[in-house]
């Protein structure tokens, strides 16, 4: 059996670390991960494929139990981890993907320190099999992490002003008479920005540190402000995300509904389950089951245009004021559902966010 | 998952392929496509297009290929699907091309020792522009009364006057009344946070006392943020002021962050004027003075660090920190005079945590509870110098005192917590002075919902008791 290297070693220290007071919870998270491998091995072959439907449940049941704010000891508990949601990503990845994995090749894929907290979120192949990159590139990594905490810096100075950076600031907004719908619109808009700039500058020093590593981690932004419709939109925003949930969630979802129904409501009804399942991965609230709900349908929507309009409004789709439109509707409804997503804040109600939703159209009561 | 149901000892060719494909995608959609083109990403086919190809390859193939294979750019295209169907090795994911502007960064940053260089030598540029222009520019004259005022960015609504000193003290024009006057000192609760002023407790106060004919003008001088010390200094900024009544609004958080330097550092949007301070400390016994050297001290030391790590590591070696807080303030003020607020952070060392995250979005969890230590007994000394002071100008004095709070209120106190209101009870029986329980005229709520702060009914019932105090003690 292949031993874990002094590198490897590290890796695991600094999750440990990054991890601080929940490394017991980190360590039992692993060892289950292991344990569930192990499990998925020892199935017969013909439970192989149930047992495995089964065991990625089980992992999305966990994980949602833990994410919810209902349960009780929020974050606490030995399975804690799990509510580090890339962690358990990678432990379904891991479930799905068909080799025969080893302790040293399981502790090395969960433990890959770069991408632990934020992502992106990598295959086991990408980490396990892809060849390492020469000096020339693990040096532009160096140039790409200090390009990430650059913006990084920026962020964090930007979120004082940014009207959805806390949900101290929300109640500012949702009870200051004078902010009306204009200011609301600055709210989200600018909240979304924030949020990419934020995300994307923790993918950059993330994708920066992996490439010093020598593992090449894929890009998790794509231009999504350029995208003129839903799911243009989703190709470019948290792509890594959207990669794992069509691997997991919607290519086996819609082989599924294809056996069973016509190929157009599949179009429509997949895209819903598989947002919805997004948004409770965030948190499994109300609010942000709400956000993935309202994403899918737009997806599912956007779906049955493409399927459904007249081959004759090929022109018109290609017209400059109908993709201008097709624009301002896309980025408007992106921004408008950062309403149910920003502040990620647990204290954030629905009824604030429903109340900050009716501020977008000008309804102050 | 990739298995072979009939091994075939090579596989498709990249035709093959891509014949299968034309079967269910149509030639119109696969013209022009190379055969590292990414299938997926590049939006020639949709998700749901992915998965009947899929099926479509495993019906003429006998080979599964699983979307968590394909999903990915680098096996999505005809040549990685060609490969997978072959059992052959994965490909490494392609570099994606960067943008324009991180392409030039890059370039420019192709060795990192010379990029970190330049990045400073840039920072010292800018900085000593920066400075150059703020001292000698067409703004030098707002930003030296900038400083003369001691201003600070403590975003806020405007409207409420709660985002520094200088705009709280002419909100409340406390320098201009002419008559007697009670003067109330306190936090976002005083100042009537979500109302309007005229809703908020100290205006019930005016117009219960002037129902019940005492001629008395209620000045608030609460602005948002719980802390001794900013009581003392809008308390020195009022000594001249005819004064009858004043009214410290204190709690249990008064005598926990009173004049701790870990809420200056941490509290944002508390906003302290030293001069106005150290000349009512100045006021105070010497030995007391001598006792709070120290802490004045390390006051002022958080007071200049408190605005982040990245400004802290700046402060003394460049002019940039110094500069930053008035360019938020004008920035902050230009752009979004109203819809802002301040994030509110909670010591996050000694408390319970009651959730956490990593992910970028959770990242900036809030964490709730209440330190678990005593409170500092140096606090309830002040607060007496304080009250013995105001008496020997003929002041009397009212000590409002504020629940332990809503979230704690509602739920049993942390274990180790202990309330501070008991012991500012006994300081009222012990210098005499008028005590007004804010628990019994609220009977147990009168909050809002989503925050700590009084409902329109919860301000009228403390404007009637207070009311009802000062007139019967009076």
């Amino acid at each position: 059996m292949q031993r874990l290297s002094l590198l490897d070693l590290a890796h695991v220290a600094a999750v440990l670390l990054l991890a601080r007071a929940a490394w017991l919870s980190l360590l039992a998270a692993l060892v289950l991960g292991w344990l569930l491998l192990a499990l998925r091995d020892a199935l017969p072959a013909r439970l192989r494929a149930p047992g495995l439907v089964g065991l990625v449940l089980l992992v999305g049941a966990l994980l949602l139990h833990v994410r919810s704010p209902l349960a009780p000891g929020l974050g606490a508990g030995p399975l804690a981890f799990l509510g580090v949601s890339y962690f358990a990503l990678r432990l379904v990845y891991a479930l799905v993907d068909p080799r025969r994995w080893t302790l040293t090749g399981w502790m090395r894929y969960a433990c890959f320190a770069p991408t632990f907290l934020t992502g992106p979120i990598l295959g086991p192949e990408e980490l396990l099999d892809a060849p390492r990159l020469v000096a020339a590139a693990r040096k532009e990594g160096a140039a790409r992490m200090l390009w990430g905490a650059l913006k990084l810096g920026l962020a964090w100075a930007a979120a004082n002003v940014v009207p959805l950076a806390s949900a101290r600031q929300l109640h500012w907004l949702l009870h200051e008479p004078a902010a009306t719908a204009p200011w609301a619109w600055v709210a989200v808009i600018s909240s979304g920005a924030w949020l990419y700039l934020e995300f994307s500058a923790w993918t950059d020093l993330a994708i920066g540190v992996a490439a010093v590593c020598g593992v090449r981690a894929r890009e998790n932004f794509a231009r999504p402000f350029a995208a003129s419709d839903p799911t243009a939109f989703w190709r470019g925003w948290h792509v890594s995300l959207g990669d794992w949930l069509r691997a997991v969630v919607y290519g086996p979802l819609a082989a599924l509904l294809l056996r069973v129904g016509p190929a157009g409501l599949v179009a429509v009804l997949a895209p819903i389950a598989t947002m919805v399942v997004c948004g409770a991965w965030h948190r499994a609230s109300p609010d942000f089951l709400l956000w993935g709900g309202v994403h899918g349908c737009a997806l599912g929507l956007h779906a049955a245009w493409t399927r459904l309009a007249p081959a004759a409004l090929d022109g018109l789709r290609a017209a400059g004021p109908y993709r201008a439109l097709a624009w301002v509707a896309t980025q408007g409804f992106v921004a408008a559902s950062w309403a149910l997503f920003l502040p990620a804040d647990p204290v954030v109600t629905l009824e604030a966010r429903l109340a900050l939703l009716r501020r977008l159209v000008g309804m102050t009561a | 998952m990739s298995e072979r149901a009939d091994p075939r000892q090579s596989g498709p060719t990249v035709e093959e392929v891509r014949a299968a494909l034309k079967d269910v995608l149509g030639e119109e959609r696969l013209a022009g496509l190379r055969p590292d083109e990414p299938l997926l990403q590049s939006g020639r086919i949709g998700s749901l297009d992915l998965v009947r190809v899929l099926a479509a390859l495993e019906r003429r193939f006998g080979v599964k290929v699983a979307p968590a294979q394909v999903g990915r750019a680098a096996e999505g295209s005809l040549l990685g699907l060609t490969r997978l169907l072959a059992g052959g090795p994965r490909a490494a994911p392609p570099a994606a091309p960067p943008g324009r502007l991180l392409a030039s960064f890059r370039r420019f940053l192709r060795r990192p020792l010379r990029g970190l260089l330049l990045c400073l030598a840039a920072f010292a540029l800018l900085d000593q522009a920066l400075t150059w222009a703020l001292l000698r520019g067409p703004l030098s004259g707002r930003y030296d009364a900038f400083l003369e005022r001691g201003q600070r960015l403590y975003p806020g609504l405007g409207r409420l006057s709660h985002d520094d000193f200088a705009a709280a003290v002419e909100h409340h024009e406390v320098r201009r009344v002419a008559g007697p006057v009670v003067l109330v000192l306190g936090d976002s609760g005083t100042v009537g946070s979500y109302l309007d002023a005229e809703e908020a407790w100290p205006a019930r106060t005016e117009q219960a006392l002037r129902r019940d004919g005492v001629a008395l003008e209620v000045a608030n001088l609460g602005f948002y943020g719980r802390l001794l010390a900013k009581d003392l200094m809008l308390l020195d900024l009022a000594w001249d002021a005819p004064l009858e009544w004043v009214v410290f609004t204190v709690g249990d958080d008064t005598l926990h962050r009173g004049l701790n330097e870990y809420w200056v550092r941490n509290y944002r949007h508390i906003s302290l004027n030293w001069p106005h301070l150290a000349r009512f400390l100045e006021r105070l016994p010497a030995a007391e003075r001598a006792q709070l050297v120290v802490d004045l001290a390390a006051l002022q030391a958080a007071d200049r660090s408190r605005l982040g790590w990245l400004r802290r590591a700046w402060v003394g070696t460049a002019g940039l920190p110094r500069h930053a807080p008035w360019i938020e303030h004008e920035l902050t003020r230009a752009l979004l005079p109203r819809a802002l607020g301040s994030p509110l952070r909670w010591d996050d060392e000694r408390i319970e945590t009651l959730r956490w995250g990593l992910d970028p979005v959770n990242r900036r969890e809030m964490r709730v509870g209440m330190p678990r230590d005593q409170f500092d007994p140096r606090l309830l000394q002040v607060l007496r110098s304080a009250i013995a002071l105001l008496a020997q100008r003929g002041v009397r004095t009212v000590l409002f005192i504020e629940p332990t709070g809503p979230r704690e209120w509602r739920s049993p106190l942390p274990p180790g917590f202990v309330s501070g209101s008991d012991a500012l009870r006994a300081l009222a029986r012990e210098t005499g002075c008028v005590l007004v329980d804010q628990e019994w005229a609220l009977g147990g709520g009168e909050f809002l919902d989503y925050c700590t702060h009084y409902t329109p009914e919860g301000h009228r019932r403390l404007g009637e008791a207070l009311a009802a105090g000062i007139r019967g003690a009076r």
